[in-house]
């Protein structure tokens, strides 16, 4: 029968090789075993390794920390195979592969091989290499930029620094992690060989030392690395030899590379790890503008899909004012943003004519669909109802139904009568409409009390308030985003800011009286964000034709 | 937006401050779903230091109140400066409401009934 080696790195102190033959090899702490070993988390007698007759089986001796191979805790005793990394207490036990001359070292004698340094260090350094070599690398290099050139996503990009790492650098794995919005890291891209084992984790610790501090990092042997004491994810999946780089330009880090190979099938050197970080580099630059060019098509989705709705939205305003010589009217429709949850509309059924003005909770495309909900109820119930207060409380019922989210429209619905100027409006937590006289003067109109906003209780009721509008008077309704603009000091714009922009103006033309308005709360935001949709509508009575 | 949250005799206590508009109402919304979810039954919402409230920010109050109608909770408003119970006023939202002039007076509410 052969022999079979393993190579034994306690917790502390350089790591030496044992070998077993025919008879077996007990290991632990205490004095009794056949391999001693300094580590007081190891049992006296921990496990036993045995030959049979195919080979060589572990047994644990009822150790208190258990024993683990290839990081599970055996249960029973198992036959151990070269590049089986066994776990007793603290002390990582490897068996070596007879086939393959044991290569601890890098560089020289000493177990102890891990490097940190900054990535860009890295790259400016020089190493000394066979010839053959740096031509080898820089023609992955130069494959790598050539693979890249012409339009590609961030999944093909990735995809092809996995080929060049594979090509070049041959790992048995490889995982490419991106920082998130959010700050976290998410893997992007993963590569195994087939048949490779293990989870592909990377340490948080790992993760810290390349992305947060930008070094690029070559361990060889975990176990031994102190900075990675705590990294039970990687140890407990066994010893690797990793190679990791940030991925960063001079704007920032934008995630990392590692690639790894089980020690006893590969280890990687400097000069591998000059190259990932040459080829991290490279990436880099091309993740950042493949990043650059997905935002803004993903923008210009979104804003032709939002000029889209917007186009939708206006073309629900009434497209001209009404043709008829008992009035003058006009209105603006501001939206805050893209689109918004503002309406104003009219019909003329008979001699009279009915319009809406409304603010539907909130902005943009929710406060959009309830606002062309609510255009479409007005439409529909104006034609059958007899009253505005009863226009309003039949939209109010529809809107009410199953309104988990609690939006609500406030509205104010009026029927002016074209050949007497008799005026009957109804609000619904809608802000009182100004009555503008022909001499100039500017008063709120009594809102009817109790009028609560549509949507939110089905059985609302609403009081209408009647009025007589002489010859030549204007009527003026908006919507809170007029009063409740806000300047560059929070001050809100305020109904006494609209009266006083409104006084000794009554007798000017209705679309006049409107831009007044308009120009009134641009000025007083002066460049403050609109934070509300603003709509204005002016309505004056000519008198009967 | 910052939210002041205390416990009072089994009393939850939320206290916005600043404008509650379409931007704060989002958060000011979440703490609110996650205090109800973890099991407050009796909440007040303090005012005082609200300088202003949008359509949003009502939104969120009826979203509660509905919310404590159905799990049989109790909820009362109390602070409100005058310009925000104007806008609960005018939106027609007040008789939906238990409203208190002080955080005092609220919490004596919930003394008083329980």
């Amino acid at each position: 029968m052969k022999t079979i080696t393993f190579n034994i790195q306690p917790p502390s102190g350089a790591a030496f090789e044992r070998e077993c033959g025919e008879d077996p090899v007990t290991f632990g702490r205490g004095g009794g075993a056949d391999v001693v070993v300094t580590d007081g988390s190891m049992s006296r007698n921990h496990a036993r390794i045995v030959a049979e007759a195919g080979g060589w089986v572990i047994e644990d001796l009822g150790a208190r920390n258990g024993t683990y191979v290839n990081g599970e805790r055996l249960t029973e005793r198992q036959p151990i195979a070269p590049g089986d990394i066994i776990k007793m207490g603290a002390t990582i036990v490897q068996v070596n592969d007879p086939a393959q001359e044991p290569d601890y070292a890098i560089g020289g004698g000493d177990l102890a091989s891990s490097i940190f340094r900054p990535a860009t260090e890295i790259a400016e350094a020089t190493l000394p290499a066979a010839p053959s070599r740096v031509a080898a690398r820089l023609k992955a290099l130069n494959d790598f930029h050539r693979s890249l050139a012409g339009p590609i996503t961030l999944d093909e990009l990735l995809e092809r620094l996995l080929d060049g790492l594979f090509s070049a650098l041959h790992p048995e794995q490889g995982v490419v992690l991106l920082q998130q919005p959010d700050g976290t890291l998410a893997t992007a891209a993963s590569r195994r060989l087939p048949g490779a084992k293990g989870e592909l984790l990377v340490s948080r610790r790992l993760a810290f030392e390349v992305v947060e501090k930008g070094t690029a990092a070559l361990v060889s042997d975990l176990s031994i690395d102190e900075r990675f004491s705590g990294a039970h994810s990687m140890m407990l999946s066994g010893v690797r030899s990793i190679l990791a780089a940030p991925i960063s330009d001079p704007a920032g880090c934008l995630g990392m590379v590692a690639i790894y190979s089980r020690a006893h099938v590969r280890r990687f050197g400097e000069e591998d790890l000059e190259l990932l970080v040459s080829l991290a580099s490279v990436a880099a630059l091309r993740i950042r503008n493949v990043e650059l060019a997905e935002e803004a098509a993903a923008r210009r989705v979104q804003d032709r899909e939002l000029a889209l709705a917007h186009d939708i939205q206006m073309a629900m305003l009434p497209r001209r004012m009404p043709a008829r010589p008992e009035v003058e009217m006009w209105a603006t429709l501001i939206p805050a943003r893209a689109v918004g949850g503002d309406l104003y509309d009219f019909l003329i059924i008979d001699d009279a004519l009915w319009f809406v003005i409304a603010d539907a909770a909130g902005k943009g495309v929710s406060a959009a669909l309830f606002m062309a909900v609510t255009r479409t109820l007005f439409r529909a119930v104006a034609r059958g109802e007899a009253t505005v207060s009863s226009v309003l409380a039949r939209m109010n019922a529809e809107l009410a139904v199953d309104n988990e989210r609690q939006f609500f429209v406030t509205a104010l619905v009026g029927r002016l009568d074209l050949t007497s100027g008799r005026l009957a409006y109804s609000s619904a937590g809608h802000p009182a409409p100004l009555r503008l006289s022909t001499s100039g003067t500017a008063e709120p109109l009594a809102a009817p009390d109790g009028g609560i906003a549509l949507g939110i209780l089905e059985d609302a009721a609403y009081e209408e308030v009647e009025l007589q509008l002489g010859p030549g008077e204007l009527l003026l309704l908006f919507t809170d985003g007029v009063t409740e603009a806000i300047n560059v000091n929070g001050e809100l714009f305020s109904d006494a800011r609209l009266l006083g922009a409104l006084a000794e103006h009554g007798a000017r033309p209705a679309a006049d009286i409107v831009n007044r308005v308009v120009e009134a709360v641009n000025g007083f935001a002066a460049g403050a964000p609109q934070e509300d949709d603003i709509t204005v509508l002016a309505l004056r009575y000519l008198g009967a034709r | 937006m910052n939210i002041q949250q205390n416990v009072l005799d089994g009393v939850t206590v939320i206290a916005p401050a600043g404008r509650l508009d379409t931007t704060t109402s989002g958060p000011l919304e979440e703490a609110i779903r996650k205090t109800v979810d973890a099991g407050a039954r009796d909440v007040v919402i303090d005012f005082a230091d609200v300088d202003y409230i949008s359509s949003a920010g009502l939104r969120v109050l009826l979203v509660l109140a509905k919310r404590m109608r159905d799990l049989k909770g109790r909820l009362v408003l109390c602070g409100m400066p005058e310009p925000v119970r104007q806008v609960f006023h005018l939106a027609g939202f007040l008789p939906l409401f238990s409203v208190e002039r002080s955080r005092d007076t609220a919490l004596a509410r919930f003394a008083a009934h329980s």
